[in-house]
Formats: structure tokens, sequence, C-alpha cells
């Protein structure tokens, strides 16, 4: 307590919100900042950490938003944060929340924090929809029962946000009127728990936390958080304690002591819900009934799902391509226009150029993709929020299970057919560590429409025009086949983990806020520009210096570094058909897909499709555009790959894999197509 | 325990295979909690059960079949039954016309049975022998009448 109230005197006051999935945390969280928050990852770990800011009353409150647990006794990546995260770095307060038409399922977390020693206040929510239902629900009562306000809210309108606010701070001057509740349970696993936290009075010095908290947590898991910095031997004792204590007390109990203890808060969670609700919900409500009869229908369900897939596909293409291609043609023009200014014909060529072409044609790239980000995020989180994810989820899983994903990723992938940036980004709504790093190495391998612009320009060259159509169709029909092969093969060699258990909350139909679907939209496009932004103009940069030095030679020629590279590379690209042109233009294609096109121009000159059609063979052709379709996307993809995962590591191997398998593939189809007598 | 949608069990007992035990626990399904199949998926992969709190949630059946779950009701049509067996009816799935309709062959709630031969379904029930079709067998709900 004395910790808290000095640093209460800087006024600096840190919140954090905890609760179960679907509880409406992020309206919440959205509703309190507004869009003074920033996106991040938690170290180490591909799960995003949201943090924000609010003023109460001259406080300043720092509001981190914590991923949805349904307990912390871990059971997947997420959890473990959020349990580490309280162990490690205990906030000043906590906010729960708990589901107004469901207490029972949000109960649990909320009686497990609630005996951790920080202040906590609980938020009521979703009270409008619990009384739509008839439910009534004594908050009195209830709040009494948990030792802390209950503060029934909307969060979805704000109904109740101020109460909420006011609670909070009448709890920051004076928390000595909380009591938590105290939660029966058997006298072995007190005991248990009670020698433990004597123990490790030593350990723990911040006064914060109760140490009966730390020791159930170290009891049911038998692990210490690697960020507790004690000493190697007291570490090591107390872990032996805790082995021995908890191999006794479970084979005494016949069961593992985190069930016991579930089991006791449970029992708790459905007495206070029996004592405080006039009634428990025992269906969804009707309108949720109605739907999924219609939309999970055991026939209509699939053709229902393709249908608001094909939808969701043009929303989001039909309007955000071409205000991408419009915010791209304005950077162009402003490059051509700029070359010309009187300001950069006084710079050296070389240093005008690597500005406007390198620099600049960078940022341009970046803020080219924000409309696609939007209307994209927009509407993902219309069918996130409205609660059809879960049900697509659901229709798919069956499809999708066969390599290790649930049915969500599904929509991942197809989206990426339109474009693999958004896509990627789009894989943190993912349920699990394992499914988002497995989806966004599936992602690249899906036919972008940079790619399908590319492919239209050189068939149309290559082929006559009844069978252009065809070979671009054959390359769609390839993406597919290599998405599955190389899903199959990271499940086989478990690249990314053993997936965790498939356990879907199916959560009401509700109609999307304005606010959330606006602000998420938004705040996808501030974290692409933060943290995408650099690495995708430094590519473009190095792509640039690549094609133009060294000083003095003609651009995109043979004696470019990128030219002297491609001939370097020479007996690499031979056995698939490729030729130092086309490794230059593959060198460009890292930039992005859409530039191959117009950097064929540049290498093969004048009258372009000629010089194409003199010196590529159609079996090179095809060749050349199997590699271009497997081999990495673009640079803004590998950017939003290293953003979502914060790992250098996953990135690479996305690299890696990317380049190895196109070689292999396209190995295959040219050696095979010239043994098969083709040219 | 049979995946058949409107079949409802009890949780005996949960054990932890791969995480999936424990994970259940912590959402609050305890042994003692009552799930009732709402949805089975496309080719049976997929089920999606409704817990007695009222939470509706997705497992895969091939998880499922390894929780220890005693069966308390299920569609008579879901039913492997021997000739001798009994049952009782718990309740119809079907409308008004089709709850009239069993009326009228002396089958109601609560009414218990003795199975003569299944698929198609012949009853004994106290009025005298009677046989359900395929249809109309998936919409009496029974339960086991030891």
């Amino acid at each position: 307590m004395l910790n808290l109230l000095t640093e209460m005197a800087g006024n600096n006051i840190t919140i954090a919100i905890s609760s179960i999935p679907n509880t409406g945390k992020s309206t919440l969280f959205n509703k309190l900042t507004g869009a003074h928050q920033a996106v991040g990852n938690w170290a180490g770990v591909s799960v995003e950490k949201k943090t924000g800011h609010f003023k109460l009353n001259g406080y300043d409150i720092n509001l981190i938003d914590l991923p949805g647990a349904y307990s912390i006794t871990p059971t997947s990546i997420e959890e473990t944060v959020v349990r580490n995260y309280f162990l490690t770095t205990p906030p000043d307060f906590i906010i729960n929340i708990i589901d107004a038409r469901n207490m029972y399922r949000s109960l649990g977390l909320t009686l497990q924090l609630s005996q951790s020693g920080i202040p906590m206040i609980v938020a009521l929510n979703m009270m409008d929809e619990a009384r739509r239902a008839g439910l009534e629900i004594d908050i009195e009562k209830l709040s009494d029962h948990l030792g802390c306000p209950v503060i029934p809210i909307v969060a979805r309108t704000g109904e109740g946000v101020e109460d909420l606010k006011k609670a909070l701070l009448e709890t920051i001057k004076d928390p000595s009127k909380l009591r938590p509740p105290n939660i029966s349970r058997p006298p072995v696993v007190e005991n248990a728990i009670i020698s433990i936290a004597k123990k490790i009075e030593r350990l723990y010095p911040d006064p914060s936390l109760n140490k009966t908290f730390i020791a159930e947590r170290l009891l049911e898991s038998g692990e210490i958080p690697k960020e507790v910095s004690v000493d190697e031997n007291v570490l090591k004792e107390i872990i032996r304690d805790v082995k021995h204590l908890r191999s006794r007390t479970e084979s005494s109990l016949g069961e593992e002591l985190s069930v016991t203890c579930a089991k006791c808060r449970f029992n708790s969670a459905r007495g206070l819900v029996n004592e405080t609700t006039s009634e428990t919900l025992k269906v969804p409500d009707k309108f949720t009934n109605t739907l999924d009869r219609v939309l999970l229908n055991k026939y209509a369900g699939l053709p229902m799902f393709f249908f608001v897939m094909f939808l969701l596909f043009q929303g989001i293409y039909a309007i955000g391509t071409p205000l991408q291609a419009l915010v791209g043609d304005f950077f162009s023009n402003i490059q051509s226009l700029l070359h010309n200014a009187s300001l950069f014909e006084s710079l050296p060529d070389f240093v005008s150029n690597l500005l406007i072409d390198g620099v600049l044609n960078g940022f341009g790239i970046v803020i080219s993709f924000f409309p696609l980000i939007a209307v994209f995020f927009i509407f993902m989180s219309l069918i996130e929020d409205s609660g059809y994810m879960a049900r697509a989820a659901f229709l798919l899983d069956r499809l999708m299970h066969t390599f290790g994903l649930d049915g969500k990723a599904f929509i991942n992938i197809l989206l990426g057919f339109g474009c693999n940036v958004p896509a990627v980004m789009g894989t943190r709504i993912l349920s699990s560590r394992h499914n988002r790093i497995m989806t966004m190495l599936l992602i690249p391998f899906t036919l972008c429409s940079a790619r399908f612009q590319v492919f239209v320009f050189l068939a149309a060259i290559l082929f006559a025009p009844s069978t252009a159509p065809w070979v671009v169709f054959s390359l769609y029909a390839l993406s597919f086949v290599m998405v599955f092969v190389v899903g199959f093969m990271l499940k086989l060699f478990k690249f990314a983990g053993n997936p965790e258990p498939f356990i879907m909350e199916i959560p009401p139909y509700r109609i999307p806020t304005l606010n959330t679907v606006t602000l998420r939209a938004w705040m996808e496009m501030k974290s692409f520009l933060y943290t995408a932004s650099t690495y995708i103009i430094g590519g473009v940069v190095l792509v640039w210096l690549l094609t133009n030095l060294p000083a003095g030679v003609e651009p995109g020629s043979i004696n470019t570094w990128a030219g002297q590279i491609g001939q370097f590379l020479q007996p690499v690209f031979h056995p698939i058909g490729i030729g130092w042109r086309e490794v230059i233009a593959l060198i460009f294609g890292f930039v992005a897909k859409e530039i191959v096109v117009g950097s064929m121009a540049v290498i093969y000159g004048a009258d372009t499709a000629t010089q194409i059609l003199a010196s590529i063979t159609p079996l090179q052709g095809i060749s050349f555009m199997v590699f271009t379709l497997l081999y990495t996307p673009c640079i803004a993809t590998i950017a939003a790959i290293k953003a979502e995962s914060g790992s250098w590591r996953i990135t690479g191997v996305s690299l890696a894999l990317g380049l190895i398998i196109a070689w292999i593939t396209a190995f295959i189809v040219y050696q095979g197509g010239l043994l098969l007598g083709f040219q | 325990m049979k995946i058949v949608e409107n079949a409802e069990c009890i949780i005996q007992s949960i054990k932890d295979n791969g995480g999936f035990g424990n994970r259940l626990v912590q959402m609050g399904v305890l042994p003692g909690s009552r799930l009732k199949i709402i949805r089975v998926g496309f080719r049976g992969s997929t089920v999606e059960v409704m817990i007695d709190e009222g939470q509706s949630i997705a497992l895969r059946s091939k998880e499922m079949e390894i929780l220890d779950c005693k069966l308390i009701s299920v569609p008579l049509s879901a039913l492997n039954a021997k000739t001798g067996e009994k049952y009782k009816v718990i309740r119809f799935t079907g409308g008004q016309g089709f709850v009239m309709k069993m009326q009228e062959r002396n089958i109601n709630i609560s009414d218990t049975f003795e199975i003569i031969k299944d698929h198609p379904f012949e009853l004994k029930t106290r009025n005298g022998v009677v046989t359900i079709g395929r249809g109309e067998a998936e919409k009496i709900i029974v339960e086991p009448v030891d």
C-alpha cells in the first residue's frame, strides 16, 4: 500500500483492463481512451499489446488492454502473457468486465483477479442486452459479494462509462473500502498455498501482490516467469518445494490442482449468479437462434458463406484497389513533377534520383496502401464484431483442420488473393499464435492482384489470345495447390509448434458500432505507418541503389549491381530458364509486383513486347511466372510479416520459404516441360 | 458419447488431452456441467454445444469423444437399441402439429416405452405397439430408463 501511495503522488497511474473474450473489452478501452492509443506486441510473442491514455481529475491514467483470457491459469499464449504481466509488472488497478448476459462465464476470471491484492473495480457490460432478455441483476448484492464497486455499463453506447470513471476515481482516492471475497478451498489446497506463500516472502518484495495469489500461480504451474529476477539457488529451492507440495496435494486430491481451484471458483460463481440474478439465461436470444438456423444450416451454410466471402472480397477490392491506384498515380505524378523542379535540377542527378525514385517512391508505396488497409479493416471489423467470423470458422473448420488451422484462417488466406499486405495484418484476429504464424506464412503464396497484372501482361505477349486466359487460370490453380502443400509441410514439421485445442465461443450476433469499426481502421493505418514504413522505404531505396549503381551506368542494365547479381546468379537461374534480364526484373519485384512490368520496359528498352517475345520462350515465360507467383510477394508484405510476428526469424523463414519453393516449383515446371518437348 | 443434434449429456470427468480438458475447465465447463449438442457441422467434424449456463461453444467431435460423458437424452433416431430396453420421452423438437400427431398415437411427454425393434422403430407403449417413421424418430427426445 505504501508503494501505491508514493506512486500516486506522481499522479501517474497504470490500470489494466482484463476480461474474458467477447465481453466488449476493446469497446470499453476505445471509449475510455479515444484515439489516444498505441498498438504493439508483447515482448517476444506475437500477441497484440494495446496501450492508451486518458485524464481523470488530474490523474494521468495509463490504460493497458490485456489480451482476452478465460483465466490466469494459462492454457494459451495470450493467457500466459496476462499471467506474467500480473506477476512481473502488477498494475496499480484492475478494471474487470463481466458480461451481464452470462455472468457465470466471466466470474471465473473476476474471482481469480479479486484474490490478487491489486485494487479492482468491475464493469458489468452489455446491460442493455441483459435487460432486453428480461434479466434482473441485483448489482448492490453483487458488489457486496465481490467486495468492490460494480458499475453497470453499456460500452457500445457509452452508458454508465462516466459512472465507471467516478467509481474509479473514488477507488483511487481511497482503496481501503475494498475487501476481496474468500473462495473456500479444500484444506489440503489451502495449506499448500499458505506454506508456499510464506516461502516466497523474500522473493517478492513488491507489497501490492498477495503472496497467496502468487503461491497459487506457482503451485498450479510449477514455474516462475522468467522476468522475475531472483537468486538462482533460492529459485531452485522454491521450485523444488513447489513441485514436491504439488505432487503431494494432487495425489491426495486425485486430480490436478488447477482443476480443483477452477471447481472452487466456478462453484462460487454459480452461487453468486443464483443469488444475484432473477433467472439464468438458458438460451441465446431468439434473433441469434433464428439467424443461425439459416447461416449455419447444414446445406445452405456453406453456399451462404461463399456468398458473404464474395461480397467481402468485392467490397474490399472494388473500393480499395482503385483508391490504391489513385494514390499511386498521384505519387508518380509528383515524382515526374519533381524531376523537372528547379530545386532538384540544381542537385546532382544521382542525389535527386535517389530522393525522388528511391525515398519518395517508397513513401508513396506506403501511403498507397492506406485506402486498402482502411477498407480492409472496416469490412473485417464488420464481419468480426457482428459475430459472423465465429460462424465462418465453424463452417470451414473441417477443411482448415486438415492443416492444423481453424476456419478463421481461411478468410485471411482468401483475402490474400486480393492483396497480401492487409491479409497478413488481419492475422491478428486469429485466436492463437500458432494459427497466426501459420497463416502469415501461407498468405504470400496467394496470387494477389499485383501479380495478376504481371501474368496478364506476359501471357498476352507470349501466348495466343485463346491460350493466355488458361495460363493465368492455371497459375491461380497452382496458387491454391501451393497453399495446401506448404500448409501440410508446415504442419508436418510442426514449424509453428503444436496447434492449440480448438474450443471456440460462438457469441450472439451483435450490430457493430461505427466508433469501433472506424477507430480500428484508423489504428491499423497508424500502426502500418509506424511499423512498416521504415522497412518499405529502406527496401525501395536498396533496390534503387542496386539497379542504379555504380554511378554512370544505364539504370537497369547489365552493368548495374543488379545486372551483375543477375549474371552472378546465372548458374542458379539457368536450370529454371530465367536469364539475367529477368533476374533484374525479379529484383525489382521485391519492391512491388506492379513494377515488374515497368522494369521490363526499362530492361528490354523500346518495343518491349517484341523484345520479350524474341528472348523468352513460352516455357521460360511460364517458369518466370511460376517463380514470380511463389517468391516473396513484395517488400510491404515482408514488412507486415515483421510487424505482425515481431520476429526476424519468422520473416526470414517466409523469405527463404518463398525463394526455395519458387525455385523448386519452377525447376519442376521448366525441366518437366523440356522433357515433354515443350519450348 | 453420441454426437447427434439435440443429444444432452453430463460430464462425468475431464481428462486433460493436450490442453483441451484444462482449457474447458478454465472456461467453467466442469464435471457435472450439462452439454447440449446444438448443431453438428459439415461431415460431423465440428460440433456446437451449449453449456447449461447458456454459453455456446464450438468443439471438434474427436476431442469431444474423449470427454467422459453420461448421456441423459438423445433423439430416438440415434439409438442402436436392443429389444426390451426401456426409454422415457423427455420432449419433442417438432412443432404443435407434431406433438398432436404423437398424442394421437399415445406417445406423450414422460411416457415410458419398450423397444421391440429399431430402424424403423417399433415401440411397445401402454396402449399397444406403435411404429415410428425415421423423420419422426429424430424429433422424439428420450432418456434411458434403468
